[in-house]
């Protein structure tokens, strides 16, 4: 089975990100887990390492409304960074406001968008796009 | 040719003119065909005077006029009722003239025409003004007639009423002295189009001074009344009062934009609660270290206590919105916020804040006691814990009046807010903007509900690293 590398959790709620670390590691998602608890802090540390391919995640699970810099916020930054690494972006997010489903549409670099909670399969389909 | 006597035989037939004279010498009568046909005689003998005169409705009346004659002796016309001898009501146009010889009346002659058609169409006339008076007078709604250039020429009760001027007053003016600026363009727009005949009517809503200056909402109707040559004579305008109907609408689309808000709210709250809830039962499910359950249902527990705060937050903000309808005694603004300011003297001795007070005594705010402490503590709270770790933090409390209405601001030194990256979530539920350990992301969001279920507006100027002002526009306190 396919697996990330390095798999990017950016969510406030620290319960979420707690469990979401707990089932990565238990469908073996990825070899580590980095977590944020907000847009800012991400980027933070995303901006010093984004020319080292071999420290950047893979795969970003990035959830909407948070402080500081909150999820759209966060691509907006993110989108102008000049890497040269393949990272997929998920939404995942409690809102069920269709709203941000077309927002996040209108970004090239969100491969999808997930509503909270996320099960296993979830992940699973997450695994199965990983391109080879 | 006919001779003249001919002529008039033949003439006073065909103009429906009875003649007759009464020769008082000889005491005769005579009258021409037309007059026995008004007075529904068959070819009977002349009858005398008081005979003829019977046939009026007031035999008096004729009389006077006979006798106002012979007085005279200059011409006397009267317009009279009498009834035929066949009992049909009519109307008679009579003329006299008395003549006299030596002194001495000897003869009175004059004419008789049936007018009945005449004058009932005139009543008819008559009563279909009467009824465009009444309708006009009495309309509920403001009804006016103005002239090609705007002026007043006549208005009615309810206009007078709508607009608190008398009818002298509006007569003085133009319906341009009137009409909100900005709303004047595209009326005179459209009574260009009328006068040029491309529309018929038009109808717009549009705002007016009221005689108080205060604006009051209308939808106006216009139409152009033509002459026979077509040609524009003045413009009939209907002016409904729809203030309270827009007043209404507004209300209503505040209330849905609250409702939807919260909707989003709700939903979106109560479920990254109940998502988290969901993946903890199913791991739970799935774990077989009893160690590890245990600790998954302690998590559980946390969860549950998460989602209990999280209801009570959100039916804080429900009994904030149901009691909008609650009293709003008219509170001192300088006192309340004296005692605010003792209540937080802790955490201002703490932070050596300083305080520049600058509110008159007199301002009075309308609002709900709690309310009110519950803004002014969030705002000089927020004030102190975001504060530059640099710099003393100083704060200025103002209030100005703006239209009359007290305008209260908050100024700090802190540590300010990017508003062009966060301005639209300021108030938002559960929404922080520094990593400050006590940040929930409730107070402004209460402060923002408490002070719109006043009746107020709240908004923020900001400058990253220079300071924030907030500032609360009070509801006008209504004497």
């Amino acid at each position: 089975m396919k697996k990330f590398d390095i798999a990017c959790l950016i969510d406030d709620d620290k319960m979420f990100t707690f469990l979401m670390s707990k089932q990565m590691r238990l469908i073996d998602f990825c070899d580590s887990i980095l977590v944020f608890n907000d847009g800012d802090e991400a980027l933070r540390y995303l901006k010093p390492i984004m020319h080292s391919p071999e420290t950047l995640p893979s795969v970003i699970l990035l959830d909407i409304n948070m402080p500081v810099l909150d999820g759209w916020q966060f691509l907006d930054e993110f989108v102008k960074f000049d890497i040269p690494k393949k990272i997929t972006v998920y939404i995942v997010s409690s809102s069920i406001d269709h709203a941000d489903r077309i927002k996040a549409a209108s970004y090239r670099e969100v491969s999808n968008f997930y509503v909270k909670p996320i099960t296993n399969a979830n992940l699973v389909e997450m695994l199965n796009e990983i391109e080879v | 040719m006919q001779t003249e006597l001919r002529l008039y035989k033949n003439i006073a037939p065909l103009a429906g003119l009875g003649i007759w004279e009464h020769d008082l010498v000889k005491d005769v009568i005579y009258w021409n065909d037309v007059v026995r046909v008004i007075l529904e005689l068959g070819e009977v003998a002349y009858p005398s005077v008081d005979e003829a005169l019977s046939y009026y409705k007031d035999p008096v009346k004729a009389r006077h006029l006979i006798d106002r004659a012979v007085l005279s002796g200059s011409p006397e016309s009267a317009d009279l009722e009498l009834i035929g001898a066949k009992g049909t009501h009519k109307c008679v146009n009579i003329r006299i003239q008395a003549e006299y010889s030596k002194g001495k009346c000897v003869r009175i002659y004059g004419t008789i025409q049936d007018i009945t058609a005449h004058k009932k169409l005139l009543k008819a006339l008559e009563e279909r003004e009467q009824r465009f008076a009444n309708a006009f007078d009495h309309a509920p709604i403001g009804m006016a007639l103005v002239s090609l250039t705007g002026g007043w020429i006549k208005v009615n009760t309810s206009l007078c009423e709508l607009f608190g001027y008398a009818e002298e007053d509006f007569l003085q003016h133009t319906f341009q002295d009137f009409t909100f600026p900005a709303d004047l363009d595209a009326d005179l727009k459209q009574l260009q189009q009328l006068i040029a005949g491309k529309i018929s009517t038009y109808s717009m809503e549009k705002r007016y001074y009221h005689a108080d200056g205060r604006l009051i909402w209308a939808l106006l109707n216009v139409s152009l009344v033509r002459n026979d040559l077509g040609e524009p004579l003045y413009f009939v305008s209907q002016i409904k009062d729809v203030t309270e109907r827009k007043r209404n609408m507004e209300i209503i689309r505040d209330q849905n934009g609250r409702l939807l808000n919260f909707a989003h709210i709700v939903s979106h709250n109560l479920r990254s609660h109940s998502g988290n809830i969901r993946m903890l039962t199913s791991m739970i499910q799935q774990e077989e270290d009893e160690a590890e359950k245990d600790q998954m249902l302690r998590l559980l527990d946390d969860n549950a206590a998460n989602l209990l705060e999280t209801l009570e937050h959100l039916n804080e903000i429900v009994r904030i919105h149901a009691g909008e309808e609650k009293e709003r005694p008219e509170l001192p603004l300088t006192r309340e916020l004296d005692r605010v300011l003792t209540i937080l003297s802790p955490s201002i001795m703490a932070s050596q804040a300083n305080i520049i007070k600058d509110v008159p005594d007199d301002v009075k705010v309308a609002f709900d006691p709690a309310y009110l402490e519950s803004v002014l503590v969030n705002l000089i709270s927020n004030a102190l814990k975001y504060r530059h770790p640099d710099r003393r933090p100083e704060l200025i409390i103002r209030t100005i009046f703006c239209d009359g209405v007290p305008l209260l601001s908050v100024a700090d030194n802190g540590l300010g807010i990017d508003l062009k990256l966060h301005g639209h979530k300021l108030f938002g539920m559960y929404k922080t903007f520094h990593r400050h350990p006590d940040a929930r992301g409730m107070g402004l969001f209460l402060v923002k509900n408490q002070v719109e279920a006043m009746g107020g507006q709240i908004w923020a100027e900001s400058q990253p690293g220079v300071g924030t002002t907030f500032f609360v526009q009070f509801n006008p306190v209504y004497v």
